[in-house]
């Protein structure tokens, strides 16, 4: 279609803008920080504790992008399954340490802890890239398409159920079955798988597998409906209202203040009280800007099913995430414990977001390359 | 295939961002404005009260504190939710299911919120909210809350209340709103509950007295048609809803009717031998009590005379014709309401000209075959006492604004001539003083009134021993400031108008004239009637008043307290005068 060079130029230009959708969100989540710290670095005389090491894991996970992107792509491929082992054995691990508000999802390294759940997510998607590449043409089958790609992730999804974080175990098989649909699994497929699910679900329901505080996220999610306002989104939907359209400046939100996990969680919040609705949609611009570019950049420049899959895998990822942490800010979803990637506060989710995306730049030089 | 896949996907993402976009478009601009003043307080909206015409209260919403429980809250925060829930309803005497049923169920309303504080035990108040509500509270102590009820109900539209208001408190900014409720407007009644307390104790000891099953006395302002007081011992608006026929209380309307015709004058004389046969070839015979004999008009009224009012009835068919006759009674306001403000006004019953049998204008004469209710009578009757204009009946004196209260203006308008009228009020001067009405007598006082009874009609005819006795007078004559409507219905030991509801309505006059000399103040019980007073140092209501008293016309120029007035004090008169006031103020 273009001459040579004229596609070289198009590639570098989308990579150069996948590289600047990426390096804008984190601009935007440091200053959405500098709005959840500012009220502690006034009320307590801390000094942007969270901007200051939203700011090392930044520079960790940028080390981690530089590494994955000049890595050849084809090493994680071939170390899928060395990678799947490490998941499940940090995921095992987790359970060794004491719990954190009733679950267990950290492994607590003194200085800092590690949420393997966060590296896990990147696993998945290697793992999938890796057996529909081997599978494509049997995507089509019940079996193999859809029952043999579950069970192969199943591990990780388990075991992340289990730790207890049901939020971010949903998460993932979302993002396992987008992925699949893409790679040509027949929608009645999912359409049967799921309903499977929700019976089994509707039945421990009723004898109460669910735990406790399950119930009452469920049961609060329910409320949102029938009238009652679970807190947490009243006091998101409160900062919404005091931002407006232009919002309240920065750092000078009022709401937050009240806002439980405002640095990670409720970010969002945080920054729409302070940048109002102008802000909301830079964010959105931003992210349906990224994911659209990872697709792009995929299907236009990528030959290996690896490889493509891997970065619609990644791109869903984002996209999904996003949407999740979004819709149980404005409280359209039930409060649920899902960062806004690149964005939020924490190290593990920040580290791995970037390494992952190293390994898509990777994919796409690489490709050139090779 | 994967191309098309990605791109549903993008859709779908995109889709789902401008929903969550809208919702925060929604809450930032309209959905959570409201919602960001957390603390919201309902000022529930009030509706309006009602006062009698002394400003005492007869009908009005009061506050009253309601104890909600949060069901889902105590079942949450509880070991044995079910267990406490049977304790409470156990505690407080209330049925368990319906705890249950309802997500927040009323547990007790209270005047104080302190007695719902007492009343619950101490560890369910956390799961407790306490509300603030209205609830309507009426005097019952009087027999006028029969009609209250109904007065209410027709001015419902001006009482109603609208939407609550609200007091919000933003936690963050510290921000107060304050959305006043639209509370309904409050209302002046025409009724004095001092008259009306002394009216159904009047009434009360009338209806024992004379061994009556009901009764009903009407008080009304003659110039303005309000009604001062009305005592009833019906269970129901009777002098509203129910009509009877007025017997010879309709007489000086016929009378009126045919001096304003020119058809009798107050010299026409009349023979009376005890009975007449209204029509030659019909069976129909209508009595008297006496054979009155040789009488004049002025007589035949003073009397009650029944054949002078046929033959009356009969020369007015056949001078005006019967088309005439009809539009005359319509003239007066029957077959119609009367506009009193009581809900469900009959119209009572008057027979179209074209349905008039042969001998019904001989029965019209003697107040049968037509049906009035008690507001249509005292209307009709009261035109003699206004000197010819008809008024319209009502309750509603006014109505508070915010612009302080608006007086209602009722329509009136002139029935017949003020000469044929003060003709009239002489003969009724009469009855009282020389004719059927003289147990209705009050020394010292000219008082107009005619008697009535009324056999009582059933759908078998005439039913033998059970009356109406009625009575309607006015007073003082020269210029009447109320007239009565007194009907006793069934009354056993008496039965004629002139002998049960006569001294009735004489006891409502005295008693009437109690309460007045006790309101009066003393520069009016001072003045001299005929004597110009001294209006200067008076204020503009204390003027009117006095003028009032002693039959004056003023005429008010300017504001504030009489300066000048245009006829010296001291000078006597005896004709009508207008005197002029101007007014001013202490610094002009």
């Amino acid at each position: 279609m273009y001459p040579e060079n004229d596609s070289e130029k198009k590639l570098m230009k989308d990579l150069a803008g996948l590289l600047l959708y990426v390096l804008l969100m984190l601009m935007l989540g440091i200053v959405a920080l500098y709005g959840a710290d500012i009220l502690i670095s006034t009320t307590y005389h801390v000094e942007l504790s969270f901007v200051k090491k939203q700011l090392l894991w930044i520079a960790l996970g940028l080390a981690g992008f530089l590494i994955t992107a000049l890595m050849d792509f084809k090493i994680h491929r071939n170390l899928a399954p060395v990678y799947l082992l490490a998941a499940v054995i940090t995921l095992l691990i987790v359970f060794r340490f004491p719990p954190i508000g009733n679950s267990h999802r950290w492994i607590n390294l003194k200085s800092f802890t590690i949420q393997p759940s966060e590296f896990a997510k990147i696993v998945i998607l290697i793992l999938l890239a890796r057996y529909i590449e081997h599978a494509k043409d049997k995507m089509t089958s019940f079996i193999r398409g859809l029952i043999i790609p579950l069970l192969m992730v199943s591990p990780i999804v388990i075991l992340t159920a289990i730790e207890p974080d049901l939020s971010t175990s949903v998460l993932m098989f979302t993002v396992i079955i987008l992925l699949l649909y893409v790679a040509g699994t027949r929608f009645w497929h999912i359409l049967t798988l799921m309903s499977g699910l929700a019976l089994i679900a509707m039945a421990s329901f009723k004898i109460g597998i669910l735990k406790p505080y399950q119930m009452e996220r469920l049961k609060s999610f329910v409320d949102l409906w029938t009238g009652g306002h679970p807190y947490q989104q009243e006091l998101g939907r409160m900062a919404f209202a005091t931002g407006g359209i232009f919002g309240s400046g920065p750092g000078l939100g009022t709401i937050k203040r009240y806002i439980p996990v405002r640095e990670s969680d409720f970010i969002f919040s945080v920054f729409g009280e302070e940048f109002g609705v102008i802000g909301i949609l830079l964010v959105f611009v931003l992210l349906l800007g990224l994911v659209n570019m990872l697709f792009k950049v995929a299907s236009r420049y990528v030959e290996s099913a690896f490889g493509r899959y891997y970065i619609y895998g990644f791109g869903i990822l984002i996209a999904v995430q996003s949407l999740v942490n979004i819709g149980v800010n404005v409280g359209l979803l039930p409060p649920t414990g899902v960062p806004l990637p690149l964005v939020s506060y924490g190290g593990s989710s920040m580290i791995a977001t970037l390494t992952g995306f190293g390994i898509a730049i990777s994919i796409v030089t690489g490709e050139q390359r090779g | 295939m994967e191309e098309r896949r990605i791109r549903q996907l993008l859709a779908i993402f995109f889709i789902l961002s401008l929903a969550m976009i809208a919702k925060v478009v929604y809450d930032a601009l309209i959905g959570a404005q409201i919602f960001a003043f957390a603390f919201t307080e309902r000022i529930p909206a009030k509706n309006g009260t009602v006062y009698d015409r002394n400003g005492r209260v007869l009908s009005t919403d009061l506050l009253r504190y309601v104890a909600y429980l949060d069901r889902d809250y105590l079942m949450l925060n509880s070991e044995d939710g079910e267990r406490e829930i049977l304790d409470l309803a156990k505690t407080l005497r209330l049925d368990p299911s319906y705890l249950r049923e309802k997500r927040f169920p009323v547990l007790m309303r209270a005047p104080f919120e302190s007695s719902i504080l007492a009343a619950i035990p101490s560890n369910f108040i956390k799961f407790v909210s306490i509300g603030k509500e209205y609830e309507r509270f009426s005097i019952s102590t009087s027999s006028f809350s029969v009609y209250l009820k109904r007065v209410e109900r027709y001015h419902w539209d001006i009482l109603k209340k609208g939407k609550d208001g609200y007091l919000s408190h933003n936690l963050v900014s510290g921000e107060r709103k304050i959305s006043e409720p639209s509370n309904g407007k409050d209302i002046r009644l025409t009724v004095d509950m001092d008259m009306q307390k002394a009216a159904d104790e009047i009434l009360q000891e009338a209806i024992v007295e004379y061994g009556a099953k009901d009764g009903l006395i009407i008080i009304m302002e003659s110039q303005t048609g309000g009604i001062s007081a009305i005592a009833s011992t019906y269970d129901w608006p009777f002098a509203a809803q129910g009509y009877f026929e007025p017997g010879s209380s309709i007489k000086p309307i016929i009378y009126a009717i045919a001096m304003e015709e020119g058809i009798v004058s107050t010299s026409t004389t009349f023979f009376c031998e005890g009975k007449i046969r209204p029509l030659e070839d019909a069976s129909v015979v209508i009595h008297d009590i006496d054979a009155h004999g040789t009488v004049t008009t002025v007589d035949a009224l003073v009397k009650s005379c029944n054949v002078a009012s046929v033959e009356i009835s009969k020369y007015m068919i056949s001078k005006i014709g019967l088309e005439r006759y009809y539009w005359w009674l319509r003239r007066f306001g029957f077959g119609e309401p009367s506009g009193i403000d009581v809900e469900k006004e009959t119209s009572g019953n008057l027979l179209d000209f074209s349905r008039w049998y042969d001998t019904f204008f001989a029965h019209l004469a003697i107040g049968q075959g037509i049906g009035v209710n008690a507001f249509q009578l005292i209307r009709a009757f009261n035109a003699i006492a206004t000197n010819g204009v008809l008024v319209t009946p009502h309750f509603l004196h006014s109505i508070s604004g915010p612009d302080g209260e608006k007086e209602i203006l009722y329509p009136s308008k002139r029935v017949i001539s003020e000469s044929t009228a003060i003709k009239l009020k002489r003969i009724l001067e009469e009855v009282v003083e020389r004719g059927t009405g003289v147990k209705a007598s009050v020394a010292g006082l000219r008082i107009g009134g005619k008697t009535g009874t009324a056999q009582k009609a059933s759908t078998n005819g005439y039913e033998d021993g059970r009356y109406y006795s009625i009575f309607l007078g006015f007073f003082p004559l020269e210029s009447p400031q109320y007239t009565v409507l007194v009907l006793m219905d069934e009354p056993s030991t008496e039965y004629l108008g002139g002998e049960v509801a006569a001294p009735v309505f004489k006891s409502v006059v005295e008693k009437i004239t109690e309460i007045g000399e006790k309101d009066t103040p003393e520069f009016v019980r001072n003045a001299v009637k005929g004597v110009v007073p001294d209006f200067r140092g008076l204020t503009v209501k204390e003027a009117q008043l006095l003028a009032n008293a002693l039959g004056l016309e003023v005429e008010i120029i300017g504001r504030g307290i009489v300066k000048r007035q245009d006829i010296e004090p001291g000078r006597i008169y005896s004709e009508k005068l207008k005197i002029s006031l101007v007014c001013g103020f202490e610094s002009e």
